[in-house]
């Protein structure tokens, strides 16, 4: 089988799993009328300031609360996160100009753009109900390289892989937590069913660019959008504590906060399995 | 309260040099291109911007910004703090 067609096959077979999963893109989940103050919005073990000393200070109306804003912070990264992915994949629509814009793929990427328009409605339909507003896009890029098609293509799915991974593990944990909120719940389920097909496409999309990239001889391109995945990933990272959370739970030093959380080994652990996935990833396709 | 500007330039000024432990006092003002200069990176950006948030007591939207609004102090305080 020729390169071209192993992501052809992997775009026919998505576009099979995806139409088996037909679902109302705007009344799938549930949404309680009110939420339940015995039942987590995002499972404890996540919750930023889980392991630090503060968070035996607070009462159980404040880590309640607590739940709700991590909750509404991490649904919104994953709001601006996936809105810049539908942007940035309509123009590769039908082009057949670079990989995955053949009419195949092209079909295919209708789907997931049709999917993560589904997903931002979902998620922000919680934000609003719940909290009233989403919170505001923290993603911006000082750095700006002008790169080969191939790089630039790795650049944006690593990228989106980067991203989907961590919504899988997250979603993932919080589906397997028995003490989630019904309406939380059922956000965190619906999203980890797609996004293992979004996953596969991602990384059928590096690997046909990487193995084009190598051939081209690209490896300084390579190493600079690895660094700009890096970073990315920190970026990722650091976005699940955010000092306006402490705040409107009245804590005072948001930033210190933020800083203690991220300098913290017990958060760097908890996350290891994510990271950890992503480098063996990378080394896997040797990359 | 918001901070004061000149209290919120010096936050900022002890944040960089947090960031940049080598930077030359010699030069370093206001006025220095604090990206260009590579005394912070992107991964410190979403770190500012939490911390001119507390300064000023607003919310920054990154979709409504110019990388130049992120200049030097200078800039920062202009667009932001003042
Ligand atoms: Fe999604
Ligand atoms: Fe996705």
């Amino acid at each position: 089988m020729s390169q071209k067609n192993t992501f052809q096959v992997v775009a026919r077979k998505l576009i099979t799993a995806s139409d088996k999963k037909k679902y109302d893109p705007f009344n799938r989940v549930e949404y309680q009328e009110t939420l339940n103050g015995d039942r987590w919005q995002f499972p404890e073990d996540f919750l930023s300031l889980r392991n630090l000393p503060i968070y035996g200070d607070l009462d159980d109306e404040q880590k309640w609360r607590l739940s709700l804003l991590e909750a509404i912070n991490f649904f919104s990264v994953n709001i601006h996160g996936e809105q810049a992915l539908v942007a940035a994949l309509e123009p590769r629509l039908y082009r057949d100009k670079r990989v995955g814009e053949d009419p195949v793929s092209s079909k295919y990427i209708q789907r997931f753009i049709h999917e993560e328009n589904s997903h931002t409605y979902m998620l922000a339909e919680f934000c609003l109900r719940y909290h009233g507003s989403v919170f505001p896009d923290r993603a911006f890029a000082v750095e700006q390289p002008k790169f080969s098609p191939e790089v630039e293509d790795i650049l944006f799915y690593g990228r989106t892989y980067i991203l989907e991974s961590y919504l899988g593990f997250i979603n993932q944990k919080a589906v397997k937590d028995s003490d989630m909120d019904t309406s939380a719940h059922q956000v965190h389920k619906y999203h980890l069913i797609d996004e293992a097909r979004h996953k596969a496409w991602d990384k059928a999309m590096i690997e046909e660019n990487l193995s084009r990239a190598k051939k081209k001889n690209l490896s300084s391109e390579l190493r600079a959008a690895k660094d700009l995945m890096a970073t990315y990933q920190e970026y990722i990272y650091q976005s699940a504590c955010n000092p306006a959370v402490y705040r409107a739970l009245g804590l005072e030093n948001g930033m210190r906060l933020r800083t203690e959380v991220i300098a913290s080994n017990e958060r760097r652990d908890l996350m290891r399995p994510w990271s950890e996935g992503l480098a063996k990833y990378y080394a896997d396709i040797g990359f | 309260m918001p901070a004061n500007n000149s209290d919120a330039r010096q936050v900022l000024r002890e944040w960089i040099r947090s960031k940049a432990p080598s930077v030359d006092e010699a030069t370093f003002t206001d006025q220095t291109k604090i990206i260009e200069e590579g005394l912070i990176t992107s991964v410190d950006v979403l770190e500012l911007f939490l911390l001119i948030e507390e300064l000023g007591e607003i919310e920054i939207d990154a979709t409504e910004l110019e990388p130049d609004m992120l200049e030097s102090i200078d800039r920062i305080c202009q667009t932001f703090l003042e």
